[in-house]
Formats: structure tokens, C-alpha cells, sequence
């Protein structure tokens, strides 16, 4: 199959905007296909950050990434946030925005992690309901990603597959499938992560997510802290036969190597993915 | 799960997570207080860990994140409490001031005042240092004004000035600006005896930069940066702080200040 139901575009391999590169990436244009930049570390700043994320987003395509969004918590969806986001958004001229299946925080704190939800019909429609809610307010639609977790709840009565697959379905919204993060959460949770990702529809897969992890003998934290781990890359490859080729990206968060690594180990999808149909010209930005 | 039980059960989570004591006590509590359960009949067991040992490692990393976040933000902090010490300020800290924001930037907003307030015996030292670097963190941040339509060409004693970008003025009771050089370039930081120091912290275009000001320079810039006009700013310097700003020293200081575009005309 090829294509998803938002005809939003492959955008083919990319990295995700860290600090430490920034100097690489303003010297040189690196050649990969797109960035993906950490909402929140661009939304407060009028310095050398935003700088370098307006340079970026003038020639290469950018993708929002949040982790405040708080999609599944019970305050309120914070309006001025979304403002914020949204401005950026059309600043960079976003491909896309998206965050994560989970809540960060209750009663006005936060706790600045992605936490689990219980995954039952409550929820679900809780869910559902603040995602039409967000995508309104961003006037656009939202792309969710499955969180890597290492806790369950006595009070979820479907798999997290599931749950996913009907919250995407009823909210109309998209999915970032992080593959490393069914990777570690089927690990931690004792279930197969192949039933995972065939239960995903693949009409609704606009990006993947690559990354490390840290074994810690019990469990499998999810660290981006390392190179992508043979299984995942196998795993990347299944879902990508159902998907065709998909946007993808790396992220490499802890013990940032070079550039040049993180990139390499990017492109090494390459080999995993379905090739882009000639037909198919790059993305162009403006 | 209706919307406040949804709610509840996020309340247990959340206190466990920020808890800064032991995980199983902090974890019985809460499923008490929030649930009216215990945690294992709120959270499964995995093959390996318990329900309690799943939630302790959210906890785990709730310090860890803030305290990476607040050493990058307080580097100068970090090495003078040292490795423990920092944790341990850290995690009194954000039991104080967790946070309440989407963004982690401002984490560290009142570590300042929080030190200030402390019963250490260096607290006005850490402090100033804590200022200093908050000051750097928000210039860093900080928007620049939008540029002005026309300028005069020659200011004259009623030209207004404004900040070309952002600046922060401090008046610290110790010299904590050469303890943070040391740090950031991996020397050994001294720690200097109290004498007052003013510090102008500036942006140019996207580096961060520090200038010590004497108390004229510092009371001229400030009454500028205010808005005042050029005359009316040195009129309001005192006897002591016109005597410290002789001609020569003024015209130094306005090279300075409109050569690297501190101040322009508003």
C-alpha cells in the first residue's frame, strides 16, 4: 500500500534538530530529507534556537514534534499553548505537528513525561473528544505517537493497539508509529510486537519513529541514546510493506555522537524501506 | 474510566512520580488517599518488576529529568553545591516549585529567591550566582525589540534610547561573574571575598555577553534602558555618581554602548 488518507507526504528520511548540531547544520546543508524540531524548545525563545530554526525551515521541510500537549489528561487543553504552536507552525511552515498518546501532568503541575493512560472506553472517548478539541484549535489534523511505557493499568480492558487504532479511527486524526517504542513496551509488557503493529491501520501511518534504547536487564528504557538495535530495524521494515514508504526519522537524544553518526544511522532505512515510486518527486519547501 | 476517576488515578500516578522519598510508602499512600485502593490493584506487575517497582521508575526519572534541566540552566550552581549537593537542592526544590509550565525554561525561575531564602550559610553567594545566570538564560530567551523606523542622526540631550536587544542590569553583592567564566571554560572557580558589583548582561546578535559597570555607568545605563532622555538621565545621577563618570570615562562608555549596539536611539 502507499499513501495515507491525509495525502500528507513522504517526506523520506530525517533527524531530529538538536542543539549540539546546530553549528554543523548552519555550516553545511546536510543532506538529509527533513528535520523534526522539539516544539517546546522553540516555542519561548527569540534567540540563536528560533534563528536556527527559521534557516533550517528555508530549506529543508520541518515537523513539530510536542511533548506537552497532554492529549489524555484531565486539565484542560491549554488554549495558549496551542496558540503558541500553532503560530510556530505556520512561522516554519510545519509540515505537520504531533505529540504523544499520554498525559504529562494533572492539576496544573507537570511533570514534563510522557505518561501512560489506562487503555478503556472511557478513555477512549475522554481522548477522542481532545484531540477533535486540539486539531480545532491548530486547524489542522493532529498526528499521535504511541508512547514507549513501563507500567500498566489494572483498569485497561484492550491492548494499546487497539486502543490506538480506534482512537485514530474516531478522532480522524493520524499516527506517528514509534517502532522502537513497541519494541520496548512489548518487551516490558510481555506482549508480541508483531499483533502490535499489523493491528495499526496503515492508512493513517504518515511517520515513523527510529531510536535506541537501554537495557536494564528487568526492562527496556527508552533512551534514544544509542543505534537503532537489529530487531527494531526488522520490525520497521514489516510495518513498512503494509505502509509503503513512509516519512521517517531518527532520534538520538543522550550521548549525542556527530552529525555525521546520526545521520548515517538514519539513512541506513534506507535499506529496510520500500523505495520511493520515481514518480514521486522530493518534498519541496515554500 | 469516567472523567474523574480518569482524573484520580492520574493524581496517584502524578504524586508518585514527583515524590521525593521511597517509592513504596509514597506509592500506599497515594492509592489510599486518591483511590481508596493499594497500588498493586491499581497497577499490573510485569514478568520482572511489581506494580510498585513500575511506578518507581517514573519516579526515578522525574528527578533526573529536573535536574538536568536545572544544571543546564545553572551550571555555576551545580559545580559550587557539587554533584551530591546539587541533587539534593534539586530535589528540594522542585518540591517547592514544580513545575507549572509546558516548557522546562522556566523551571528555574525562583531559584534565586529559593536560595536567597535558605538557611546555608553561602546563600548570598549562591544567590548572586543564581541570578547571574538566570539573567543569561533570559537574555539568551529573550525577543528583541522590533527596530526603530527612523533614527536621529546626532543624538542630542533629548534623545531616548532603547535596548538594541535583550539586556538585564544586576546589582550583586559578590563577583560571581569570573566564578562562572571559570566553570564554563573547566578551570577551577574561586570563590571571591563580598565586595558590590554591577553587571550589565547584553545580547549581541545571538551570543550572551557581561560587562561590569561602575555605579554611574550602571545608574546611566539603567535610567537609558528606562526610557529617559539623554539629559534628563544624567541630570538624575547623583554627586557621587556624576564624579565617577568624568567626561572621558562618559564618552567610553557611550562608544561602548552604541558601538556594540547596546543602546540605539529610539
Amino acid at each position: 500500500m502507499n499513501g495515507n488518507r491525509f495525502s500528507l507526504p513522504d517526506l523520506g528520511i530525517g533527524v531530529g534538530l538538536r542543539t549540539t548540531h546546530f553549528p554543523t547544520i548552519l555550516r553545511r546543508k546536510p543532506d538529509v530529507d527533513w528535520f523534526e524540531a522539539i516544539t517546546e524548545n522553540f516555542l519561548d525563545t527569540g534567540g540563536r534556537p528560533l534563528r536556527v530554526l527559521d534557516v533550517v525551515a528555508e530549506r529543508t521541510p520541518v515537523v513539530l514534534h510536542g511533548v506537552s500537549l497532554s492529549i489524555g489528561g484531565t486539565d484542560p487543553l491549554d488554549r495558549a499553548y496551542l496558540a503558541k504552536v500553532k503560530a510556530l507552525a505556520r512561522r516554519v511552515k510545519a509540515v505537520w505537528v504531533s505529540d504523544h498518546v499520554c498525559f504529562t501532568g494533572v492539576a496544573g503541575r507537570s511533570t514534563h513525561d510522557l505518561l501512560p493512560i489506562p487503555y478503556d472506553e472511557a478513555t477512549l472517548r475522554h481522548v477522542v473528544r481532545r484531540i477533535r478539541e486540539a486539531s480545532d484549535l491548530l486547524e489542522r489534523p493532529l498526528v499521535l505517537e504511541n508512547p514507549s511505557s513501563y507500567m500498566e493499568y489494572a483498569a485497561s480492558s484492550m491492548p494499546e493497539w487497539e486502543f490506538l487504532a480506534r482512537m485514530a479511527e474516531e478522532a480522524d486524526c493520524a499516527l506517528l508509529l514509534d517502532v522502537n517504542n513497541v519494541y520496548v513496551s512489548a518487551f516490558n509488557h510481555g506482549f508480541d510486537a508483531e499483533t502490535y503493529l499489523d493491528a495499526i491501520p496503515a492508512d493513517r501511518i504518515v511517520q515513523y519513529h527510529l531510536a535506541g534504547h537501554t537495557h536494564k536487564g528487568d526492562y527496556i528504557l527508552d533512551t534514544h541514546s544509542d543505534h537503532v538495535v537489529d530487531e527494531v530495524w526488522r520490525l520497521y521494515a514489516r510495518t513498512s510493506e503494509r505502509t509503503g514508504p513512509v516519512s521517517t526519522l531518527l532520534e538520538w537524544d543522550e550521548d549525542i555522537p556527530p552529525f555525521a553518526v546520526v545521520r548515517a544511522e538514519a539513512m541506513k532505512a534506507l535499506a529496510y524501506r520500500p523505495p520511493r515510486p520515481a514518480s514521486l518527486p522530493r518534498v519541496a519547501v515554500g | 474510566m469516567a472523567d474523574l476517576a480518569l482524573r484520580r488515578l492520574q493524581r496517584f500516578v502524578q504524586s508518585v512520580v514527583v515524590h521525593p522519598g521511597e517509592t513504596r510508602a509514597a506509592a500506599a499512600r497515594a492509592a489510599r488517599r486518591e483511590l481508596g485502593e493499594s497500588p498493586e490493584t491499581v497497577l499490573r506487575p510485569s514478568r520482572t518488576l511489581s506494580a510498585v517497582d513500575r511506578i518507581g521508575i517514573y519516579q526515578g526519572m522525574y528527578l533526573l529529568r529536573m535536574r538536568d534541566a536545572l544544571a543546564a540552566d545553572y551550571p555555576g550552581l551545580a559545580h559550587a553545591l557539587g554533584e551530591n549537593g546539587f541533587v539534593e537542592f534539586v530535589r528540594a526544590y522542585v518540591a517547592r516549585h514544580p513545575s507549572r509550565s509546558y516548557t522546562l525554561n522556566r523551571l528555574g525561575d525562583e531559584v534565586p529567591d529559593y536560595l536567597a531564602r535558605s538557611n546555608r550559610p553561602d546563600r548570598r553567594f549562591l544567590a548572586d550566582l543564581a541570578r547571574l545566570e538566570l539573567a543569561v538564560t533570559r537574555v539568551f530567551d529573550g525577543f528583541a525589540p522590533a527596530p526603530a523606523a527612523a533614527r536621529p542622526a546626532v543624538p542630542g540631550p533629548g534623545t531616548t534610547f532603547r535596548a538594541a536587544a535583550p539586556l538585564t542590569l544586576l546589582a550583586l553583592a559578590h563577583p560571581v561573574g569570573p566564578y562562572l567564566d571559570a566553570v564554563r571554560e573547566g578551570r577551577a572557580p574561586r570563590r571571591q571575598r563580598s565586595r558590590p558589583v554591577r553587571v550589565l548582561v547584553y545580547r549581541r546578535g545571538f551570543a550572551v555577553r557581561r560587562r561590569d559597570l561602575s555605579p554611574g555607568a550602571f545608574a546611566l545605563v539603567a535610567a537609558l534602558a528606562a526610557g529617559r532622555p539623554l539629559a534628563a538621565a544624567l541630570d538624575a545621577l547623583s554627586i557621587r555618581q556624576r564624579r565617577d563618570l568624568p567626561p572621558r570615562r562618559l564618552s567610553a562608555l557611550f562608544r561602548a554602548l552604541v558601538g556594540e549596539r547596546i543602546l540605539v536611539p529610539a
